[in-house]
């Protein structure tokens, strides 16, 4: 039987995302700042509009709809499905009032983009943006990459009870401290030692290569926020081939590979033990899936020298596989890659990086356990009739591979595979090409960013509307939106 | 020695002619163009008219310059920074980068720096890029001073209610 929600339940739900909607409010003065010290007078305005509109729909949500019920998880998942569609929707006020999107549809797209992670961009005429307006792009990133939902986590004290549902929502599985309250401060306690090590690394190499010293600053923290929580936006169209530089390639992947850790690695690498890594499932599933598809992406490529390899292979391969999006190629180069390196790049997009991190994707767990899955039911094949035998993986601890586990990577693993093939099939039905088709389609629902050229102001407007949907679904592991879509039919069939 | 010098003269002439020559075929295409037609213009001079966008780029692959023009952009390599001296413009949110028409051979795939790109050549300013300002539109400051005083209205009632219910 399923829990129908009552009139109740919608009005703790509203109150609930009006809180958020006043962070979001909240967030928007840092882009106001920058604008007022920056001088750039239209972009102040834009984020006036943007900051006063949503936090004054905040304050009506808090007034309208008070808190009438005991916080449950379906109050949760309904507000983290509400929170990213919301919060993309405000958020691109500011995007189109800036002049740089040709549409709504096309700011909204860029914001959904941004929260979700992605790095999928519609913007126009980029390398002209203000300031403000390119930290705005980069802060939804941040804000999404960190958990909307986990920075209001540790705001809202009453949420504690059910704090969970938010955490579980948002397409992060595990806890990695005893309460949630306290794994969203390890985690923006971690990300804020990452920040200032990875922008004083950003900012000397921009620095050194002739930017100027406050487009250096700017610039390293963008970076940081595009390479750490996985999402892949640049203030240049032409990504991280702008800068031409391969120590600042370099430096990106370092940040592209942390932020696609679990956040429960970091925790044991800072706090327990630090062989870990070595021994982790995730970062053996990883380093297995990594160097395979490697090999698969090199063999058109044979023959080619070191620096060749690694600006036409290896440095794609790391964006795909965290779920970044940045690329070191030029316009066009991506397209041409042979049929198998696309191949390979479509399947580190399709899989991601760690559970409890900042990419999109199956992930690597799930991944691990499918594979683990395969090679039990070989083993099942191989042995006498009756021989009872556990798989166990290691995962901080040692785990047992369990039906539970089987059962949820499966379910997890087949909603990813139809949403790629849904999103590839109706741009082909647009009339685009087969393989772009489906690359465009796994970048969006995976949360990568990478293109090959589909995703762009002129493609038809529903084709957009897919993404936003395939980004926003893919973002929260489709559960949030499942339970929400299901309570809703409920309340309306009453 | 006549003969020597006048071979001499023969081989300068004839170097004059065949770079004049090389000068006069470098067609004049769009950058849209050279994006989308790799191998046609692979390892061939090109000239190309664009914005100067950033700034000059001084890596450790060597010296850059990037350039955009509707939406697309390629980054260009050179070797001598001095090429660079007439370009005062480099398009930004301040500025519109100068408009340069830029003649050099283009790679699919540098050797070099295995990257795609223009080895620069010869750049000449064509249209001088200048400091732009933006006007905010009376519609826009309306808009926002009116949204303004909905969310300080709808603040104030918010805290009245707040203080009523904590009276309560």
């Amino acid at each position: 039987m399923i829990i129908s929600p009552t009139k109740k339940d919608l009005s703790t739900i509203l109150n609930l995302l009006g809180r958020l909607i006043l962070g979001l409010s909240f967030f928007m003065l840092v882009p106001l700042l920058v604008a007022v010290v920056m001088s750039e007078n239209s972009p102040f305005f834009d984020f006036l509009i943007g900051t006063t509109l949503s936090g004054a729909l905040g304050f009506i949500l808090l007034i309208l709809f008070p808190i009438k019920k005991e916080i449950s998880w379906v109050h949760t998942f309904f507000t983290v499905s509400l929170g990213w569609l919301s919060f993309s929707l405000l958020g691109a006020i500011p995007l189109f009032l800036s002049g740089h999107f040709g549409s709504f549809l096309d700011a909204w797209f860029e914001a959904m983009s941004g929260f979700a992670t992605t790095g999928l961009i519609l913007v126009q005429d980029l390398d002209h943006m203000s300031f403000s307006h390119n930290t705005w792009r980069h802060l939804t990133m941040f804000i999404g990459g960190q958990g909307i939902i986990l920075a209001s986590l540790s705001i809202l004290a009453q949420a504690r009870s059910v704090a969970i549902g938010f955490y579980i929502g948002e397409g992060r599985q595990e806890k990695i401290l005893p309460n949630v309250i306290g794994t969203a401060r390890f985690i923006w306690k971690v990300s804020f030692i990452y920040l200032v090590l990875g922008v004083a690394a950003y900012f000397l190499i921009l620095n050194r290569i002739g930017l100027s010293s406050v487009k250096s600053i700017f610039q390293a923290f963008w970076l940081f926020f595009a390479a750490f929580d996985t999402g892949g936006f640049t203030p240049y169209k032409q990504s991280i081939a702008y800068y031409h530089s391969f120590y600042l390639e370099v430096a990106t992947i370092i940040f592209m590979i942390l932020g696609a850790f679990n956040f429960n690695l970091h925790f044991w690498l800072w706090h327990k033990d630090k062989k870990e890594i070595f021994k982790n499932f995730e970062t053996r599933t990883f380093i297995f899936t990594f160097f395979s598809l490697l090999l698969l992406l090199y063999l058109p490529f044979l023959g080619a020298n070191f620096s060749g390899l690694f600006r036409n292979g290896f440095y794609q391969l790391i964006s795909a596989h965290t779920g970044c999006g940045f690329t070191n190629l030029e316009q066009g180069v991506l397209g041409g890659f042979p049929l198998l390196s696309l191949l390979a790049v479509i399947f580190a997009m399709m899989i991601g990086g760690g559970v409890c991190s900042t990419t999109g994707g199956i992930k690597l767990m799930r991944i691990g356990i499918i594979f683990k899955t395969i090679l039990i039911e070989i083993k099942r094949w191989i042995m006498p009739a009756g021989a009872v035998f556990r798989e166990k993986f290691h995962h901080l601890n040692n785990l047992l591979v369990t039906n539970k586990r089987i059962k949820e990577a499966f379910i997890i693993f087949i909603l990813f595979i139809i949403t790629y093939v849904a999103g590839a099939l109706v741009a082909i039905g647009f009339g685009y090409p087969g393989i772009a088709s489906l690359f465009e389609s796994v970048s969006a629902t995976a949360n990568v960013g990478l293109s090959m050229g589909i995703t762009d102001p002129s493609m038809p407007s529903a084709l957009k509307v897919v993404y936003i949907l395939q980004m926003w679904a893919g973002r929260l592991e489709f559960i949030a939106i499942v339970v929400m879509i299901g309570s809703l039919l409920s309340f309306f069939k009453k | 020695m006549k003969s020597k010098g006048a071979l001499s003269f023969f081989i300068l002439i004839l170097t004059l002619l065949f770079s004049l020559t090389a000068y006069s075929q470098a067609p004049t295409i769009s950058l849209k163009a050279l994006v989308d037609n790799p191998e046609k213009y692979d390892q061939k001079r090109v000239s190309l008219k664009a914005e100067l966008i950033g700034e000059p780029l001084t890596t450790d692959t060597g010296i850059w310059l990037n350039l955009g023009a509707n939406d697309y952009n390629m980054g260009v390599y050179l070797a001598e920074k001095e090429m660079l001296e007439k370009a005062h413009y480099w398009g930004s949110y301040k500025e519109k980068g100068d408009i340069v028409e830029i003649e050099g051979i283009f790679y699919k795939n540098c050797p070099i720096h295995n990257q795609r790109g223009l080895h620069l050549t010869a750049l000449e300013v064509v249209t001088q890029g200048k400091e732009l300002s933006y006007l905010v539109s009376d519609k826009k400051k309306k808009f926002a001073l009116v949204s303004m005083v909905i969310f300080l209205t709808i603040g104030v009632i918010y805290l009245i209610k707040i203080s009523l219910w904590q009276k309560k």
